[in-house]
């Protein structure tokens, strides 16, 4: 069972190594605040709707940011922003697919289920640094929810 | 007493004081009339001068230039040099050869004296020269002075014109004064002489009628004054042309131009453009025959004709014209003038076509009219009148008339139908109705019950009446039509009657004209005899089938009629044919139908059928009289042959069997005179051996009449008789004619030989022919068949002429459809199929493409068929194959592209792993060796810290590498989207980029003018981002990198070439550049994966183009690539 406590970012990502380089990118520009990483998409649903282990969680209560891998075990990306964009709580729930695929056929669905952005994570390190901060920057930071 | 002295004075001496007035006026009017007369109008000859003298001058200047050259004699220079003087000092100072007066403008005077100078400086030089060198040097002054003579000669034109135009006016003035002296004089005579002085003046009367007269021969002067007026007025509205004969110039004056619509220079003056371009084509002829008689007969030339304005459009104009010969009698020019009567001509126009179109009106008006009383006069017409808006009726006097209604008693409108029969009632109201609805008129004959209760047939005839479009009334006329109705009714009556009777009798009976033309049989005759009226209407009589038993009977009746036709009774029996060839003996008649001057205008046989009566009487009558008279019918005469004696006796009928007059008394000799020669022995051996061996005389033998023109064939039968002694004595019997006999066997015989031998060809034909061809009866035997026809189906029966078809082939009895065919066939019908199935009684299939033709004998009926048959078999079966293999085609290309599907899917799936399974730890190796770096920097060696570096840059050339080979291969999947490509704008945008990302380096780019081309924008722009960063990187060790791109067409195709001035390569491997990852370069010199233009290869052949490099090393390189025009 897990607390209700506010959490600026959701990070789903089954990858290890690509959560913690991703983690490591935005405590690297001093986002570190709430950050909360789940492993698949089947953990992010029950997180984002209070279900299962998260029943504490109230849905009212969401991150200021999703950031979404596409490739995970059980329940994949697209499915989780399918979900999201289909509920009229959280259908206005920031989030970022952060993937390795550059599929254009990735990116055209995205963004008809109605994603926020499209990220393809660089394989060199810097440049992905660079662009974790970005997100983080701009949906944490400066975005303002409706 | 002094009141009436004073009186009496006063009109005395107002007597006097008119009278003198009067004669005051009178002279006033005369002269003005002789000023008018006497009016010199020299100007227009002055004007015309002036313009010629212009003209002359440019023609001296000619002539002294062709002069100079040679080419024209200096004489006739010199002459006309002469002549030009000469006019100009006729013009200056009045001429009394030329009739010209002094000039008394002083204005032009001084333009005059103003030209004297260039003109003695061109004459002089010419009178005076005495040598063509002489004149050759002044040339140039000529020309100058001829110069400055044409600009002064146009203002002296123009100042003449204006001077001309105030003559006119001055004329006009004159004009005016003497109408209204005139008018003066007018009012006198009635003012102050006639009335006051009528009853007291008679003697003065006679006086003042002549000066009435006079007055009268002044208006006729007057009136001649206003038509010279009129002229003149002509001659200055009208244009001047000069036309100088041998060369064809001429002169036009600037009223020609403008009467033409033209300003002067616009058209060249000749009379060449005169004649092609301005005239009319139909005016030249007219023209041409017009100036040919006026130069060398010297007929007037004045003509109308039509010339084109610059605006197009013809106008009409008077042109009249003189011209002027030299002393050879030759013309030399001709001036004249042209006015625009368009006006005149159209007006002319328009009057004689109203003219006409009334003259036409008024004609057919006064005919209606005569037509239309003589109509009323003689049928009973009346008007009527329904007015819809008040709903009132109007009758004229006939149609009461026609209603048996007193005249004058009021009508309603309803009694319009209700006069009618009930009958007709409703027949009138739709008319009525149709009119008001549809606005249409009617016409139909009625039945009227009049007011005394009579029926009277009436013609009602009616029309709606508009007014703005609706119809506000009926009118129209009634006619009483009864007695043509009930004389038409009557004779319809009268004749179904006859007609009736006519037909119904047993008798045969029928109309003839007099000539024995056929009008008429009834229906009994024509049942006889097995035909329609129709068949036989207009036949004669005797041509009628009923007479066609023999030449006798007919005969007989072409008399019978001959002697009817004359007014006689004939009557007798005779024997006619009718259907089915029954013999009837009817006693016939023919009674003649006399008009009432006596002539026979009608013949009407009658027959009654007697054949019974006539059947007992026959076998009475059965005699020697029937014998002869069969004789006759059958042209058979009897002989007897005395041989003691050598005499024949002939029978009457022999005599006309050998064509031989009663006189002739034959002997055995003379008989055989009448023989044909090569007749005579045969005939004598046949006569010998009958005697001989006592046997029936039989021959046939020719005779020859009327000199050889005539031969008859004469069937001699005999018996001979023998005395006690046995000797023979005598020899009896017949000859015969059996000329048309003979005849007709020999035709038959000749024709039959004929059809034998065309039978015969025919058939080697048919059996020749290199189809299948067999031609059939009509109960399917065959007659003939080709050998091919038994190849193709096979039969082994070696000659099946006269067998029928369907025991040849017996299949087709089974074939109902066929068998159908065949029957329509012979019925006359054509069919065909080019594609059908015969199942043989092996049960193998023949396919065969066939035509089934009737053919006719000679009555015309349908004597049988022909077939004309090809195997197709083979074709069809080739036909099945090529359907199985293309199916089977089908088949397997249908699997090859379903498992290239699955192949490409599967690519697909394996693209899209790799571009995400190896992206990720590629990242994990790169993101956790710039953690070591990061973290652990300290604590390694130099040694270590080298390795992670290679650790990092091989992870991102992994990358890119991964990256470039998913890209190359999504190429190969993604369809290309076309539209036009603005390629300028393309290679702008690059090298903006590329230049802004190799801020560093110093390039400078250069675009040509690139066309638009038709390809996929995105891709495109794919190209020739690769193509720029390739000349900017393999140029990036130059100082200054200079990029040029261009564009040609070849072959139809549009070659866009990209050149830089970088390290280049070998041409040796060119082949290798577009290889994926082939590499020319060592990434150490230059960075890349070796993708790149592999992509741009296949980019540019999915767009249909091609690419290609040229190149020396440290040279630079050419990329080209290639795109279909749009």
């Amino acid at each position: 069972m897990k607390e209700d406590k506010t959490v600026e970012i959701l990070l789903v990502e089954d990858s290890n190594h690509d959560a913690e380089l991703t983690l490591r990118a935005l405590k690297k520009n001093n986002i570190t605040n709430n950050i909360v990483r789940l492993r698949n998409g089947e953990e992010a649903l029950d997180f984002i709707f209070g279900r299962g282990e998260y029943q504490q969680r109230s849905i009212k209560n969401q991150p200021k940011v999703v950031l979404l891998d596409l490739k995970m075990p059980k329940v994949d990306g697209m499915e989780v922003l399918k979900e999201i964009r289909n509920n009229k709580e959280t259908e206005n729930l920031p989030v970022v697919i952060l993937t390795s695929s550059k599929e254009e056929r990735d990116v055209i669905e995205s963004y008809k289920l109605g994603v926020n952005s499209f990220i393809v994570k660089p394989v060199e390190f810097g440049s992905f640094t660079k662009a974790v901060a970005e997100i983080g920057f701009y949906w944490v930071l400066l975005n303002q929810k409706p | 007493m002094s009141k009436k002295l004073g009186v009496k004075l006063s009109k005395r001496s107002a007597y006097l004081i008119g009278l003198s007035t009067l004669i005051l006026l009178t002279l006033f009017n005369q002269f003005l009339i002789q000023r008018i007369l006497n009016e010199q109008r020299f100007d227009a000859t002055v004007i015309n001068l002036a313009g010629r003298q212009r003209m002359l001058s440019q023609k001296i200047t000619k002539e002294v230039m062709q002069a100079g050259q040679g080419t024209f004699p200096i004489e006739n220079a010199k002459h006309e040099a002469a002549i030009f003087q000469t006019v100009h000092q006729g013009l200056q100072q009045g001429n009394e050869l030329l009739r010209l007066p002094k000039l008394s403008n002083q204005e032009i005077q001084l333009l005059f004296d103003d030209i004297s100078s260039n003109l003695s400086a061109i004459v002089s030089p010419i009178l005076e020269a005495s040598s063509m060198e002489e004149l050759t040097v002044s040339i140039p002054s000529i020309l100058e002075n001829e110069k400055e003579f044409l600009i002064k000669m146009d203002r002296i034109v123009s100042a003449l014109e204006i001077d001309s135009r105030r003559q006119i006016q001055r004329l006009i003035m004159l004009e005016i004064l003497l109408a209204f002296f005139s008018v003066l004089i007018l009012l006198g005579e009635f003012r102050f002489i006639f009335k006051p002085l009528y009853d007291e003046l008679d003697e003065e009367n006679e006086e003042l009628e002549k000066t009435i007269k006079g007055l009268t021969h002044s208006k006729g002067e007057l009136f001649k004054a206003t038509q010279r007026f009129d002229l003149s007025i002509e001659a200055i509205n009208a244009g001047i042309w000069d036309w100088y004969i041998p060369d064809g110039s001429e002169w036009w004056s600037d009223k020609f131009h403008t009467l033409l619509g033209y300003k002067r220079g616009e058209i060249t003056a000749s009379y060449h453009t005169f004649l092609n371009d301005l005239l009319h084509p139909d005016d030249r002829e007219k023209v041409e025959k017009a100036v040919k008689a006026h130069l060398e007969e010297r007929k007037k030339y004045k003509l109308e004709i039509r010339m084109k304005n610059k605006n197009g459009n013809y106008r009409w104009y008077e042109t009249v014209g003189q011209a002027s010969w030299d002393f050879k009698e030759e013309p030399i020019r001709m001036v004249g003038s042209i006015i625009d009567i368009e006006d005149k001509k159209q007006f002319e126009a328009q009057l004689s076509s109203d003219e006409q179109m009334l003259r036409i009106q008024k004609a057919e008006l006064e005919k209606a009219l005569t037509e239309l009383s003589e109509i009323q006069k003689v049928a009973k017409i009346g008007t009527w009148e329904v007015d819809l808006e008040t709903m009132s009726a109007h009758w004229s006097d006939e149609v009461y008339k026609i209603h048996e209604v007193p005249v004058g008693v009021e009508i309603k409108v309803e009694d319009g139908i209700n006069y009618y029969r009930e009958d007709y009632r409703t027949v009138i109201q739709k008319a009525i109705d149709n009119a008001i609805k549809n606005k249409e008129s009617w016409n139909e004959e009625c039945v009227l019950v009049t007011a005394l209760g009579n029926e009277v047939w009436v013609r009602a005839i009616g029309f709606p009446v508009f007014k703005e479009g609706d119809v506000v009334a009926l009118r129209g006329l009634f006619m009483d039509i009864d007695n043509e109705r009930r004389a038409v009714e009557d004779k319809r009556k009268s004749e179904l009657i006859f007609r009736s009777i006519f037909n119904s009798t047993f008798n045969f009976t029928g109309l003839l004209e007099p000539d024995g033309t056929l009008i008429e049989a009834n229906k009994s005759a024509l049942d006889f005899g097995g035909f329609t009226m129709k068949e036989a209407k207009g036949l004669n009589f005797a041509d009628a089938p009923w007479w066609s038993l023999s030449k006798e009977i007919n005969q007989q009746l072409r008399e019978a009629i001959k002697k009817a036709a004359s007014g006689e009774f004939i009557r007798y029996d005779v024997d006619v044919v009718g259907v089915g060839g029954k013999v009837i003996t009817i006693d016939f008649s023919i009674i003649p139908i006399f008009d009432d001057d006596g002539k026979v205008i009608y013949l009407v046989p009658e027959g009654r059928d007697i054949t019974e009566r006539i059947e007992l009487e026959g076998e009475v009558a059965l005699s020697t009289s029937r014998l002869i008279e069969a004789q006759k019918i059958a042209r058979i005469g009897n002989w007897n042959w005395d041989m003691k004696e050598d005499s024949i006796i002939w029978s009457d009928q022999n005599y006309e069997v050998f064509g031989q007059k009663k006189s002739f008394k034959p002997n055995f000799n003379d008989l055989n005179k009448l023989i044909h020669p090569d007749d005579r022995g045969p005939f004598q051996k046949d006569v010998e051996q009958a005697i001989k061996e006592n046997q029936p005389h039989d021959f046939i033998h020719r005779i020859v009449l009327n000199g050889g023109k005539e031969i008859r064939y004469i069937h001699e039968r005999g018996i001979v008789f023998y005395d006690e002694e046995g000797n023979p004595s005598r020899m009896a019997g017949t000859s015969q004619d059996v000329t048309e006999q003979v005849i007709r066997e020999k035709e038959i015989a000749s024709k039959r030989e004929l059809l034998e031998l065309s039978e015969k060809q025919l058939k080697t034909f048919i059996n020749q022919a290199p189809v299948a061809v067999a031609m059939l009866d009509d109960e399917m035997n065959y007659i003939a068949v080709s050998n091919k026809w038994y190849k193709d189906y096979g039969i082994t029966d070696s000659d099946i002429i006269g067998k029928n078809h369907y025991d040849v082939l017996p299949e087709i009895k089974k074939m109902s459809k066929w068998i159908d065919d065949h029957r329509k066939v012979l019925s006359g019908e054509e069919l065909s199929n080019s594609r059908d199935k015969f199942v043989r009684e092996d049960g193998s299939i023949q396919w065969i493409s066939w035509k089934l033709l009737p053919w006719y004998d000679e009555p015309g009926e349908v004597g049988g068929m022909i077939m004309y048959t090809a195997d197709i078999t083979n074709e069809i079966k080739y036909q099945e194959q090529l359907e199985n293999l293309n199916e089977i085609l089908e088949h397997q290309v249908n699997l090859r592209t379903e498992e290239l599907n699955k192949a490409n899917q599967e690519l697909e799936a394996f693209s899209y792993s790799v571009s995400h399974d190896l992206r990720a730890p590629l990242r994990s190796i790169n993101g956790f060796a710039d953690i070591l770096e990061e973290d652990y920097w300290d604590s390694l060696d130099e040694e270590g810290r080298r390795l992670v570096g290679i650790i990092k840059e091989s992870g991102i050339k992994m990358g890119q590498l991964i990256d470039d080979i998913l890209e190359f291969s999504r190429l190969g999947r993604k369809a290309i989207n076309k539209g036009v490509v603005d390629m300028k704008e393309v290679f702008k945008e690059v090298t903006k980029e590329v230049s802004s990302l190799n801020k560093d380096l110093d390039i400078s780019f250069k675009l040509s003018e690139l066309t638009n081309v038709n390809g996929d924008l995105s891709l495109l722009k794919q190209v020739v981002t690769n193509l720029i960063s390739n000349a900017v990187k393999y140029s990036s060790k130059e100082k200054n990198i200079k990029i040029e791109v261009s564009h040609t067409e070849k072959d139809g195709k549009i070659v866009f070439s990209v050149r830089d001035n970088g390290t280049g390569f070998d041409m040796k491997y060119h082949d290798k550049l577009f290889g994926v990852f082939q590499r020319l370069h060592s990434s150490n010199d230059f960075e890349g994966t070796g993708v790149g233009l592999a992509i741009v290869r296949r980019i540019i052949t999915k767009h249909g183009g091609e690419i290609w490099a040229e190149s020396e090393l440290d040279k630079g390189s050419i990329f080209y690539f290639s795109l279909p025009k749009t």
